[in-house]
């Protein structure tokens, strides 16, 4: 099965090992990964914000690198999102593009579905590190995507794992994009309550699957000084597979 | 030049330093969430009864004129008058010239958003009647010149204490803490306002276009007895109101209270068909109807007609993580949280409210507690696009913004922002992560660290990644349909059919009898199977020694007489005010009763006091097994195929409030006490 990979801007430039674990799990369950090197932003900051024109202009661009692929699997559930609920609407009237963008959108996945839906991958087998504690957050766009499920049972569901859930698992982490930095002590209020929930569950370990969220707790449990490892389930099934040797 | 208003900033440094506030929304909110949770588990079919909701007022919004022709034409010709007013202005200079034409004094108010939205008491107020708040929370906001901070949990900003001292300082009442008595402090002096009130002001949950009722939904009875010790009763409703049938509220009272406060519906539902009949003995003279604008034509006109489909439910407020920071006095409007972003601009200045739209992460948690299916998010996302064609957002973002954009916009130019900010990284930071950034950019850093730039992007791995070996080919599996996204069903535009199947919880062939007394326990009614020969004694043993007043034309009255014979005290309900809030105990009967629910269903008519079911602290309802239908959908289904009554409600429980800190208190200004005995 072919697929193409859309790393989006923040794991590209922030989180390149949650990259290179996606590459090797779809790999390991027989993918065909291919990355159009043009490939830049699906425009949801623009979209976001307002910036309509803008985004539709970065909306056509995007289907243009990704034209021709049988899935477009991503690592992020608000860029996700953005393929497959605003750009079809963005480009509705788009006579040249409208038709494109909802064929995009229709094969375009968010990796936990991908691997849950599509591959449909038994994770009951793998093993986790019993030693240490997983937690999951959820970010809102899986809601969006109506796959929390999915996106926790691929953390739940791993073999003796100490699985420790998250109180307020629905609210927000506080980030939001351009809102975590028009409004940082609201965003500020919003994540202290969620690493503090962290805190409560004692594990060692956050599992997160999207960039923006784990930049904006991560930050915060180290300015807070709470010693947690935050990791993309990608990186926990890779890990856990043993396919992610030669990265510490 | 910028134009952001810093009122919104300075109103959220101001709570988020209040720790006490931010605690008690959080408390009130989770509780409420948790509630909810419950309450819409009991609905099986729930996703499809908000979509069915969603279309039903969507359907209504479009075809606004034909409804609101069709209610005017029935609430008048049940004897209601009926008052447009186009403006929040005008609306109050309606309601006092109502006051002055009758010589009205003394204004009992129910709680009611659009009174709050026009201001109405100050307009009362300035023309000499006295208004006051009657809802427990309405009522504290009113004696600390406050204004809520919440559309159905008023109070949620303060606690038992500052109640307390409220009561002290205005009341004169002795300092106390304790929820219950606090309660009780504010029903004795309300009371005297219920005794003495001419005029009762309400808002509207649903106008009915099929019949000209009023639906109107509290808890604690206050808004009853507004509704029932007057001469003359004002509701004032914005033009959105209107439903089409009476069997609509099925599904509107089943989305309601269970999204806002978790209950299967509110403890009272009164369905208002014009004024008292000629032969009722209590109840107003008069009844008016307030039709208000304020700027809603505007919107239903517009793109974003689907935030009219708002019910005034809560349960956004309740479940958005930045209200639950903020609080609602933040927003700066009477409607605070996620509806309130909608609500305050397209009502009032999307200027002003500029910052509304934008303090929010787009979690989209609104949307998916939203009983009516109001895409919040993605309004807000739209009025922010408003925002950058109207020269809203500051230059300065609006450069940064393109800026950005266009960089992104190209591989090269985006490589080269990357490989910049790697560089121009390894300044402020320390290893990997920069804690403090200067200049403009220290807003970014200011209660966070952020990380570098990685050495490598994923683009420069890939190349590595590439050469090893692609694993062989395994099954390709069948190509997979991603799942329906958020339904756009309240697309269709067509008054949906009321499909059973997916309003109905109990089937018409059910246990109706044990449905409906397990239901009744479980609200907090006090249920006795009864029969013809033990119904006399099984009243004397819940009377006792007490003052009672029976209902003339219940067929058990004699029997009940008897066994009451030489221990009770009989008051004559023709007696008037004086027996009614004498007495201890109100002995009624029903129109109908609900499985579903547990609910009573009373009616007025000649001989059938309003105050009966509602005044004394203890109500006994008699209900006959064949009375008890199976579900809301019945009741109402059937309720418009016989005439109406002037006054019909639904009674499910005991009064109760939560208002003080979220505790459950019954027995605020209905009876504390229920006793429903099933023959």
């Amino acid at each position: 099965m072919d697929v193409a990979l859309f790393v989006t801007c923040l794991t590209d430039t922030f989180a390149p090992r949650v990259g290179v674990a996606v590459v090797r799990l779809l790999r390991h369950y027989g993918c065909t990964i291919h990355f159009p090197p043009d490939q830049t932003c699906c425009g949801q900051p623009a979209y976001n914000n307002g910036f309509h024109e803008e985004a539709a202009e970065m909306g056509r661009r995007l289907i243009d690198v990704f034209d021709g692929f049988e899935y477009v699997v991503t690592p992020s559930g608000s860029c996700a999102s953005m393929v497959i609920h605003h750009l079809p609407d963005l480009l509705a009237g788009d006579r040249a593009y409208g038709e494109r963008a909802r064929q995009l959108a229709a094969r375009t996945w968010e990796f936990s579905m991908f691997l849950t839906d599509v591959l449909r991958v038994d994770v009951s087998s793998i093993a986790a590190d019993p030693a240490r504690a997983v937690t999951f957050h959820y970010s809102c766009h899986n809601r969006g995507l109506q796959s929390t499920e999915q996106a926790s049972a691929l953390v739940r569901g791993l073999k003796e794992v100490d699985y420790r859930p998250l109180d307020h698992l629905d609210q927000c982490c506080g980030f939001g994009g351009a809102f975590s930095a028009l409004y940082p002590n609201i965003s500020n209020a919003m994540v202290c309550d969620k690493v503090n929930a962290i805190a409560r569950t004692g594990a060692s370990v956050v599992v997160s699957n999207e960039a923006g969220c784990t930049m904006t707790m991560q930050g915060t449990a180290r300015r807070h000084g709470l010693n947690v490892a935050f990791k993309h389930v990608a990186e926990v099934l890779a890990e856990a597979l043993g396919l992610m040797g030669d990265w510490p | 030049m910028s134009r952001r208003k810093h009122w919104f900033d300075a109103n959220v440094k101001k709570a988020l330093a209040d720790d006490a506030l931010r605690a008690a929304i959080a408390d009130t909110t989770v509780k409420k969430m948790a509630s909810r949770a419950a309450a819409i588990a009991q609905v099986d079919q729930f996703q499809a009864l908000r979509d069915l909701a969603a279309r039903i007022k969507q359907h209504t919004i479009d075809h606004l004129d034909g409804y609101l022709d069709e209610f005017v034409r029935r609430f008048e010709a049940a004897g209601g008058r009926v008052h447009f007013a186009a403006t929040a202005a005008d609306a109050n200079e309606c309601i006092v010239r109502i006051a002055r034409d009758n010589g009205l004094t003394l204004c009992a108010k129910a709680k009611s958003m659009t009174t709050e939205e026009t201001h109405l008491n100050e307009a009362l107020e300035a023309a000499g009647v006295r208004a006051v708040e009657t809802d427990l929370g309405e009522f504290v906001v009113q004696l600390d010149h406050d204004r809520p901070s919440h559309i159905v949990t008023p109070i949620i900003h303060k606690n038992r204490a500052t109640v307390a001292r409220a009561f002290v300082r205005e009341l004169g009442a002795e300092y106390t803490e304790d929820p219950e008595a606090l309660t009780q402090i504010a029903r004795r002096y309300l009371r005297d306002v219920f005794r003495r009130c001419d005029m009762g002001v309400t808002g509207v949950n649903f106008a009915i276009a099929e019949t000209g009722t009023l639906c109107v939904c509290t808890n604690e009875g206050n808004g009853r007895l507004t509704m029932t010790r007057p001469r003359v009763h004002v509701a004032l409703m914005g033009i959105e109101k209107v439903i089409p049938r009476m069997a609509d509220l099925a599904v509107f009272t089943k989305l309601l209270s269970r999204s806002g406060t978790g209950q299967p519906i509110t403890v009272y539902a009164s369905l208002i068909q014009g004024p008292r009949r000629a032969d009722d003995p209590d109840g107003p003279e008069q009844l008016h109807v307030v039709i208000l604008d304020g700027g809603r034509r505007a919107i239903q006109a517009g793109p974003y007609s689907q935030v009219l489909r708002c019910i005034r439910c809560g349960a956004c407020l309740n479940a958005c993580p930045v209200y639950r920071q903020i609080g609602g006095h933040a927003y700066g409007s009477v409607y605070p949280g996620p509806i309130g972003k909608l609500l305050s601009p397209l009502l009032n200045d999307l200027e002003y409210f500029a910052d509304l739209p934008q303090a929010s992460s787009l979690c989209g948690l609104c949307l998916e507690v939203c009983p009516v299916n109001i895409n919040i998010p993605d309004v807000l996302v739209h009025l922010r696009r408003d925002q950058v064609k109207n020269a809203t957002v500051p230059w300065s973002r609006r450069a940064a913004f393109r800026g950005a954009l266009a960089a992104l916009s190209s591989p090269w130019l985006y490589r080269i922002a990357q490989k910049a900010a790697r560089w121009f990284s390894a300044l402020p930071a320390k290893g990997e992560w920069i804690t403090r950034l200067p200049g403009p950019m220290g807003r970014l850093t200011e209660y966070r660290d952020l990380p570098r730039p990685a050495a490598k992007p994923f683009r420069e791995l890939w190349p590595l990644e590439k050469a090893s070996r692609d694993s062989a080919a395994s099954q390709v599996p069948m190509h997979v349909p991603h799942p329906d996204p958020a339904s756009g069903a309240a697309e269709q535009r067509e008054l949906p059919p009321l499909d059973p199947a997916v309003i109905r919880r109990v089937a018409t062939d059910a246990d109706l009898v044990s449905i409906f007394c397990a239901r009744a326990e479980a609200i907090g009614f006090r249920v006795t199977r009864s029969s013809p020969d033990a119904l006399g004694s099984d009243i004397a043993a819940l009377v006792g020694r007490k003052k009672v007043i029976i209902e003339p034309s219940l067929s058990c009255r004699p029997d009940v007489e008897r066994a009451l014979a030489g221990q009770a005290e009989w008051l004559d309900p023709q007696a008037g005010d004086a027996a009614m809030f004498a007495t201890d105990v109100g002995i009624t009967g029903v129109r109908a009763a609900v499985a579903e629910t547990g609910t009573i269903v009373w009616s007025s008519g000649p001989d059938l006091w309003r105050g009966l079911s509602l005044i004394p602290p203890m109500h006994i309802a008699i209900v006959r097994r064949e009375q008890i239908v199976p579900d809301l959908l019945d009741l109402f289904s059937d309720l418009p195929k016989t005439e109406l009554s002037a006054n019909t409600t639904l009674i499910t429980g005991p009064s109760k409030t939560g208002d003080i800190e979220g505790i459950l208190i019954t027995g605020v200004h209905g009876p504390g006490e229920v006793h429903v005995i099933v023959l």
